[in-house]
């Protein structure tokens, strides 16, 4: 099956028993080159690797080097080693990774957060991260609202359906990538509200972080302030250096090409018209 | 003294940041945001050096003098072993 997700051309192979149904929608039919390849298989055991994991946030990460080759494993970390229900493999560039599958999981319950992780990562190689968010797409421009959770992130984004007739792209997770000057939103496929592809990518109009108050605000967002309150709403890869460099230069493009707001704001009307004034 | 391994130091978006790698996330959580000063000593300490060799360069570098360099350099220290990180 040959799909475009995030601008990003992959090739996923899979048993015929799987079921790879989420992906239908994102289905393309594109003569670029494959940019990543995914094997998911079946397996009726799957030993951890023998390196010692990295374990952040209960996902164990090992590095393993045979001859000058990297490879990357991760599975969730308080599974038996000796016998997982499920393994990533990730070659050293981000080009090719097998996703196996013990044969007594139910696939759609473990493909989520396995293909959550597995993106969260991949993106960073293509100029991008994916972030904590309600996605919206107003007038062809894309909006994010982050904020803590509980934040009001979905109340806005329903707010912005209801009053301004705004698509709804993603309500928990946003991808943003920057690329040649101009920085991207896209929408999840595992968990799009509106999953159409056509109507899950837009041109990132601005990043709003969303703060509960009693009377509406808004303010532009110094650089300096940026980093600050944006980190905390992104999904980082503590795991390794190498991938969080990669993840910081990213956050610094986006940070550096689209412009930041702080909202405080009630979940009323008057602070969807008063963030439309910004954006015109 | 010397940092501790297992975080880098970036500027993003003219901020200069210190995250945490593995599990360092746990015992620091979030970010240090640094002003110049401060990171150029970040720097400095990522390989072994004392206290002389901070003033030094800090004089060197900023064109301070030498007490508010010690100042400066007394105070960064103190934050970086209240957070545990030399």
């Amino acid at each position: 099956m040959r799909v475009n997700i995030f601008d990003i051309q992959m090739k996923l192979n899979a048993d015929a028993s799987k079921n790879l149904e989420t992906f239908l929608p994102f289905l393309s039919s594109s003569g670029l080159p494959v940019d990543f390849e995914l094997d998911i298989q079946n397996c009726n055991h799957i030993d951890a690797p023998k390196e010692k994991p990295v374990v952040v946030e209960n996902i164990a990460w090992a590095t393993v080097k045979e001859n000058d080759a990297k490879r990357y494993y991760s599975f969730v970390a308080d599974e038996n080693p000796d016998r997982l229900d499920s393994l990533l493999e990730i070659d050293e560039n981000w080009k090719k990774a097998t996703l196996k599958i013990s044969d007594t999981i139910f696939l759609d319950h473990q493909i989520v957060p396995l293909m959550d992780l597995l993106f969260r990562n991949l993106i960073l190689y293509h100029d991008g991260i994916l972030v904590k968010s309600s996605s919206i797409k107003w007038k062809e421009h894309g909006i994010v609202f982050t904020a803590c959770p509980d934040g009001g992130k979905s109340t806005q984004a329903n707010l912005w359906k209801k009053h301004k007739n705004a698509l709804i792209v993603n309500d928990e997770m946003s991808a943003i990538k920057h690329q040649n000057d101009n920085v991207w939103m896209y929408g999840t496929p595992w968990r799009s509200i509106e999953s159409n592809p056509e109507e899950n990518k837009a041109r990132l109009k601005a990043v709003v972080i969303l703060e509960k108050a009693e009377k509406n605000h808004i303010r532009k967002l110094e650089r300096p302030e940026i980093i600050k309150r944006f980190y905390p709403r992104c999904f980082l890869p503590y795991f390794d250096q190498l991938h969080m460099e990669k993840a910081l230069e990213n956050l610094h493009n986006i940070i550096t090409n689209v412009p930041f707001y702080v909202m405080q704001c009630k979940p009323e009307k008057e602070a969807v018209d008063m963030l439309a004034q910004w954006l015109v | 003294m010397k940092i501790k391994d297992g975080y880098i130091i970036r500027n993003i978006a003219d901020n200069w940041i210190v995250v945490p790698l593995g599990e360092k996330v746990v015992e620091f959580n979030g970010l240090l945001s640094l002003n110049e000063t401060a990171a150029f000593l970040w720097r400095q300490l990522e390989n072994e050096c004392d206290e002389d060799d901070l003033c030094s360069a800090l004089m060197s570098e900023f064109e301070v003098d030498e007490l508010t360099a010690k100042k400066d350099i007394d105070e960064f220290l103190q934050t970086l072993k209240d957070k545990k990180l030399i």
